[in-house]
């Protein structure tokens, strides 16, 4: 079977609990089904940007020149993007490749299918959590998507037991949702057993 | 300039306490890059290659390796980051005439060095630089102080090489005679559009000094023949490329 490939927009190394415990390196996945107003990383978006492909066995060879330091701090890969849950299989061969020592962390918005998120939980060290609002009207105004599906895959993973693997980010997005609206998101996350939280508001970029 | 200074204290830190863990001689020499320190560097890998064939041989000889999490913490605080792409770095030596070095042996302590091995880095919040990383970003090649790793699978060269780049330059600056009556030196940072022809596009300084050596940088920079363009996928494509120019005036 050929192996699974992904669009990579980038690869940043020697990331110092940014994305993550330890030394990281960040691999940036092209695609995303959001459009957020502020979103970071718009290269990520669209067809007309630069990306490289890989093979989850190229992405190994290619960032295993860090193993050392993943392996002496407790740091490993972040996949972000994008959306690196649209890459379930990709990054379950990356596991199988790179064992069980290096810490695997995702930085998603969840909002992709169930399978996606119960096929990565048994893989995964960490999940980053931009959740942008709970309140089902801001989300969709921000990011033009219901969360339907970010709620379904909260409770997915609150069935799991995986909560305290998680950092919530609670942004305040500039002229979407209020320090009010982030407290009943953080209510209503605890309610379902999330306690990691990271509240910080959206820096808004010029493009 | 200060976040590739800092992940290179931290980085070579990590490795100074593998080493001690393992009782591996570790002889860490000081950092001689001249260019701006991008947190790793030749000599830093080369470091690190060092201590994973020591590491394997005291493993295939049935000694215990102790690695995981070693470090573990020392970092937690810091929320620093770096990035590393290969750049190269010239010196460009004032009166009687340019030369140009690329990697100079320093008598002095530079930037992104640590000074000695026996000189524990202890890093504090504040120490770090405070320009914040955010989590899951790629650093946009628009911001100040940033190197974008491109993504491309071959990166530009100069015909004939680094060297023959350095050379190009040093035979067409000019020390702005101004400057150089008023020992004004320092280092330029500038970066340019290598277009996918390889032709030289725009250019901006990222750091300057003085106009007229900003200026003159510029100039050079803009002026430079064709490059061997970067490629992915077998397909030429445009590439921004960071170059340190040092105007310094010797004794």
């Amino acid at each position: 079977m050929e192996p699974p490939r992904a669009k990579v927009i980038g690869v940043a190394r020697h990331r110092l609990a940014t994305d993550g415990d330890g030394v990281t390196t960040l691999v940036a996945f092209h695609g995303c089904p959001l459009h957020c107003r502020y979103c970071l990383n718009p290269q990520s978006l669209g067809d007309g940007g630069r990306f490289k492909e890989y093979t989850p066995e190229s992405l190994y060879r290619e960032v295993s020149i860090d193993e050392l330091y993943f392996l002496a701090t407790n740091g490993g890969v972040t996949f972000g993007g994008g959306e690196p849950c649209l890459r379930p299989q990709f990054i379950r061969e990356f596991r199988g490749l790179c064992g069980p020592e290096w810490q695997l962390n995702l930085e998603t918005s969840l909002n992709v299918p169930m399978d996606n998120i119960a096929s990565l939980l048994p893989v995964v060290n960490t999940l980053i959590i931009d959740i942008k609002d709970m309140n089902p009207d801001i989300y969709r105004d921000y990011t033009g998507q219901s969360n339907a599906l970010v709620l379904e895959n909260l409770r997915l993973i609150a069935e799991s037991g995986r909560q305290s693997d998680c950092i919530v980010r609670i942004p305040l997005i500039p002229g979407y949702n209020t320090d009010t609206d982030r407290d009943a998101s953080r209510k209503a996350l605890e309610a379902l057993g999330f306690t990691r939280f990271d509240l910080f508001t959206y820096q808004l970029r010029k493009h | 300039m200060a976040r590739g200074k800092q992940t290179c204290k931290i980085l070579k830190e990590i490795r100074r306490q593998i080493a001690e863990a393992n009782g591996i001689e570790f002889a860490t020499s000081e950092c001689r890059y001249k260019g701006d320190c991008l947190g790793t560097c030749p000599k830093c890998e080369a470091e690190v290659r060092y201590l994973e064939q020591q590491l394997r041989s005291r493993s295939i000889a049935g000694k215990a390796v102790a690695l995981a999490g070693i470090s573990a913490g020392m970092i937690l605080m810091s929320g620093c980051n770096g990035t590393s792409t290969n750049q190269s770095s010239y010196t460009l030596q004032g009166e009687p005439e340019i030369s140009v070095e690329q990697i100079e042996v320093a008598d002095t302590i530079e930037e992104g060095e640590l000074p000695a091995i026996e000189d524990t880095v202890v890093l504090k919040k504040g120490e770090i630089d405070d320009t914040e990383i955010v989590v899951g970003e790629i650093i946009d090649p628009e911001q100040e102080d940033n190197v974008y790793e491109a993504i491309v699978d071959v990166r530009p060269t100069f015909p004939g090489g680094d060297e023959k780049l350095m050379e190009w330059i040093s035979q067409h600056i000019v020390y702005p005679p101004g400057c150089w009556e008023s020992h004004i030196q320092g280092r330029v940072i500038i970066r340019f559009l290598i277009k996918a022809d390889g032709s030289v596009g725009e250019a901006e300084i990222i750091r300057g000094v003085y106009p007229e050596l900003d200026k003159e940088a510029l100039r050079v920079v803009k002026s430079l023949p064709k490059f061997n363009p970067a490629t992915l996928n077998g397909k030429a494509v445009e590439y921004w490329f960071t170059l340190p120019i040092t105007f310094k005036l010797t004794d």
